[in-house]
């Protein structure tokens, strides 16, 4: 048995430092961030990251959360998941029992998926920007969609694809699929496909899978081009995006690319010559239609960061916000059940550029898409007869 | 023949190319100082990252960056040997093995540090241009991959013939005492090793630059298909790096185009399980080591 000073001594100390822990919990609100901060999705993890920082600054510089007439400061941790879904569970665990976490937000499916594992018994609401449908299907209470469930809207999204090739009546029946190796791309890849062959004279001339982290695509390109497809369709991010459409360019191919939400079409024109990158085609939300709202943002965007903001760092910026509003409605910072009670009426209090609204109990939420169209080295929205 | 199996030919010498320069650092480095370097796909990845920094940030032309990713990963080689290898040389060769892969984690976390994450990508005048062969499109940088990779083995194969410091390398890699008691200095010859090696697979990080892009784990896969190769064809024969590199990237072309392009990575595996069932020292092996 220890002698006693030593003994009243380590209590004092133990006493004192979780007296300090209380302080300090009641001033900060601290969220978890998994994304990609390096490897293929570093870009697209970056712009995220980016976003959620200048809404937490916004809210920090207001005077902080208010929930239950308290003050806090919002707190985010960033973790880099590398794109690879076993470092992502590894960022969920470290965020959910060393940090207890009450929200977590993520851009893609590649982390969303593993962290559905356990976010129900970790006690963490889960924000992903994630368009494959087993998101809101798997019966998981503690989530919500930050962007569009590709079952609702490949449809209308492919039928407007179809009123733009009529309109430019240029050839598209057959289309070749680059399938990125993650669930998501294989789902938007299969929705892609079913509604693509049900334009008449429509059909699916071969299908590749690849890698985010790749970058050497001759040998699947090697293997479409041959059927002369009059379109690629690409299911990632810009970077490996980019890479498939300059090497395709290099092997000939002279079709229209058809390129997945994951990536916005404005970062391809950054990454390639226009000669390249002309006739892509690609999925995008109301960020195309470059509102009052969408200038703003990326006016701030550009002056606090230096370089232009993707549409993702707008969700992650809209996520935060509708976060915020959902724990000052919920009154607590803790009952995570709760949050996720209040976050419907929370997303019709916050406006948001994308028009994000009606979430259901399942996490869907209503998320308008349009397509985006790259033409003379700009980019534009096509959006038929609207 | 048809254009598209021509494509696919191309496609596997291009990085069947890249393969075997590696595989020769590996493969010249265990012969003579019995280390297997884990390190070098990651030196691949900083002699890309030399060439990034020399076009991009000094503006100079693409073969200075390529001479000077050859010198700088070279130099790079003979310090490891130096500081790193040599205090080794009488422990237990798993030392040696554990500290190639401590050096893979520190060279890539440091390109993490320096550069970050995004792909860097190398411009090289030889991009743009495309050529056709057979039916088959090539750019010019495609094709310089080739014709370096095979001047290269060129003139290592000299110099290792021809010339007394190569003579001398053979004699070490062949018996260490023996070349000991003919006078050579051994551990001068283990530095001259490594930094050919080393320089070998800083040439393959430019070269593929510009293809590939640069970015800090490019050197992962470039050493795991290296050392499938080096056991492939011998651990510590030249040739059987040559061979087993271009062998390797055409069963992965030719089975990505017949097989299933999704298993692309998996055939090198597949293939170094049959043959080292039928003849476990490698195609070029001289037996257990």
């Amino acid at each position: 048995m220890m002698k006693p000073k030593r003994l009243w001594a380590m209590l004092c100390v133990a006493l004192a430092a979780t007296g300090a822990g209380h302080a300090a919990r009641a001033e900060t609100f601290e969220f978890g961030v998994v994304a990609p901060l390096s490897g293929g999705g570093a870009d697209y993890g970056t712009g995220f990251q980016n976003g959620i920082k200048m809404a937490v600054a916004e809210v920090n510089k207001a005077g902080g959360m208010t929930v239950g007439g308290k003050r806090y400061t919002l707190s985010p941790s960033f973790c880099d998941d590398e794109f690879k879904p076993d470092k992502a569970v590894n960022c969920g665990k470290e965020l959910a029992s060393q940090h207890k976490v009450r929200a977590i937000l993520t851009p893609s499916s590649l982390a969303a998926f593993p962290l559905m594992g356990f976010n129900q018994q970790e006690g963490f609401l889960l924000m992903a920007s994630s368009q494959t449908p087993r998101f809101t299907k798997a019966g998981n209470k503690l989530v919500a969609r930050i962007t569009n469930n590709t079952d609702r809207t490949m449809g209308p999204w492919v039928q407007l694809l179809d009123a733009y090739f009529k309109k430019t009546g240029q050839p598209a029946n057959k289309a070749a699929l680059m399938v990125v190796n993650t669930e998501l791309g294989k789902t938007w890849a299969d929705n892609f496909a079913a509604a693509w062959k049900k334009r008449p004279g429509a059909s699916i001339a071969g299908s590749a899978s690849y890698n985010a982290n790749d970058t050497d695509f001759y040998p699947q390109l090697s293997t479409l081009l041959p059927n002369e497809p009059d379109a690629i369709i690409l299911t990632t991010v810009c970077q490996p995006s980019s890479i498939v459409i300059k090497q395709a360019r290099e092997l000939g191919f002279k079709g229209a690319f058809i390129q997945s939400a994951a990536c916005s079409g404005e970062e391809l024109v950054r990454l390639l010559p226009a000669e390249q990158v002309n006739d892509t085609l690609f999925e995008v939300g109301n960020w195309g239609l470059d509102t009052l709202e969408v200038q703003a943002f990326r006016r701030a965007y550009q002056a606090e960061f230096g370089m232009p903001p993707q549409a993702v760092s707008g969700q992650g910026f809209e996520a935060v916000r509708w976060l915020v509003k959902g724990v000052e409605l919920a009154g607590t910072v803790d009952d995570v059940a709760k949050v996720r009670a209040a976050m419907p009426q929370a997303l019709s209090e916050t406006k948001n550029m994308f028009d994000m609204a009606n979430l259901d109990d399942k996490g869907d939420i209503d998320f308008p898409m349009s397509v985006g169209v790259i033409a003379n080295g700009t980019v534009s929205v096509f959006s038929g007869d609207r | 023949m048809s254009p598209f199996l021509v494509q696919q030919i191309a496609n596997g010498i291009m990085v069947g190319s890249i393969y075997a320069l590696i595989a020769m650092g590996v493969a010249m480095i265990y012969g003579v100082m019995n280390v297997p370097d884990f390190a070098l796909g990651a030196k691949a990845m900083l002699g890309g990252y030399v060439a990034f920094l020399l076009t991009a940030t000094f503006h100079q032309s693409y073969g200075v960056a390529l001479l000077g990713s050859l010198v700088a990963i070279g130099i790079l080689g003979v310090g490891v040997e130096r500081w790193i290898f040599r205090p080794l040389a009488g422990a237990p060769p798993i030392n040696g093995f554990i500290s190639s892969f401590g050096l893979l984690l520190i060279f890539e976390n440091f390109a993490l540090l320096a550069f970050g994450p995004s792909y860097r990508r190398i411009l090289s005048p030889f991009d743009r241009d495309i050529v056709h062969v057979l039916g088959a499109s090539l750019t010019m940088q495609r094709l310089l991959v080739v014709v370096v990779a095979i001047a290269v083995m060129i003139g290592l194969h000299l110099f290792i013939r021809f010339t007394t410091l190569g003579t001398a390398i053979r004699a070490v890699a062949q018996n260490r005492r023996g070349a000991l008691l003919c006078g050579i200095h051994t551990e001068r010859i283990a530095g001259v090793t490594m930094a050919i090696g080393s320089a070998l697979a800083g040439v393959a990080g430019a070269l593929i630059g510009p293809i590939a892009m640069v970015y800090p784990s490019m050197g992962e896969n470039l050493i795991v298909k290296a050392f499938v190769i080096t056991i492939l064809g011998g651990m510590g024969s030249i040739v059987g790096a040559i061979v087993g590199g271009y062998l390797l990237g055409l069963i992965e072309a030719l089975g990505a185009m017949y097989i299933s392009v999704d298993y692309k990575d998996a055939f090198a595996f597949a293939v170094l399980v049959l043959v080292l069932t039928v003849r476990p020292q490698g195609l070029f092996g001289k037996g257990a080591r």
